[in-house]
């Protein structure tokens, strides 16, 4: 019983929205308001993760949902998007190279959302 | 960038891999080059942008860095590793390279980050480096 268990939990753990989210104001994601307002963007991922599985999607896919990246995680071909006009905060999306799926979410810095609140 | 270098690693091209794999003693000095630029735009534009005047600043500021770090052969090996991925977009990555060469260029001055950061600058401001995204 305890392998099924532990196998849960690291399913749970690996479908979960990244745990800097779980203290944010949630608002319905609109594409349009995403696009036009980036202070709006932390407010609507959360309900943007619930409706998108991050792991099904890829590059194309997030740019399509998101618009064009204007923000920078390591490669230019992870799409990331500013959370704050000014500082530091982002969502990346890093792809698996192998698979072309997105691997994770990343909030970073990781603490950022909960000092924009 | 708060990740750890193993989080970090994961990311990595196969062209990068293979050039940590023989250059095992380069990772912290790469890993920390990539924090420090990313810190120095922030610092200059207050955010880190895609195609825009930071991007090309800091791929310029970094590949300065790295020269000065661990020498102009090693850098030049690096950054084209760094834009080996397949899924890099064309325009982007001729933007990438462009500011890169800049960058290794400026690097042989074997300045200190705030000299490299201020001619990185001027060059940026002369028109030196290349944005896609006015």
């Amino acid at each position: 019983m305890k392998i099924p268990l532990i196998l849960l939990s690291l399913t749970l753990i690996a479908c979960s929205e990244p745990r800097n989210l779980s203290s944010t104001t949630v608002v319905s994601f609109d594409k349009k308001i995403w696009q036009s307002n980036i202070t709006s963007r932390k407010t609507m991922l959360k309900d943007f993760l619930s409706q998108h599985k991050f792991s099904e999607q890829n590059n194309t896919s997030i740019i399509k949902l998101l618009g064009k990246p204007d923000g920078y995680y390591l490669y230019d071909e992870f799409p990331a998007y500013r959370l704050k006009e000014k500082g530091e905060c982002i969502v990346a999306f890093p792809i698996d190279r192998k698979t072309g799926k997105v691997k994770e979410v990343i909030i970073e810095p990781a603490n950022c959302i909960a000092q924009i609140n | 960038m708060a990740s750890s270098i193993y989080d970090k690693y994961d990311h990595l091209t196969d062209d990068e891999k293979s050039y940590i794999k023989s250059h095992p003693h380069h990772i912290t000095t790469i890993m920390k080059s990539r924090d420090i630029a990313f810190s120095e735009t922030t610092k200059r534009f207050g955010y880190n942008g895609r195609n825009d005047k930071s991007d090309a600043f800091r791929h310029c500021f970094w590949s300065a860095t790295l020269v000065r770090d661990i020498g102009f052969k090693n850098a030049l090996e690096f950054t084209n590793a760094h834009e080996s991925s397949p899924l890099n977009i064309h325009e982007e990555k001729i933007m990438d390279l462009h500011n890169i060469r800049v960058g290794l260029r400026i690097g042989l001055s074997m300045s200190d980050n705030k000299k490299l950061s201020k001619i990185c600058n001027d060059a940026l401001n002369s028109g030196k480096l290349k944005v896609i995204k006015k």
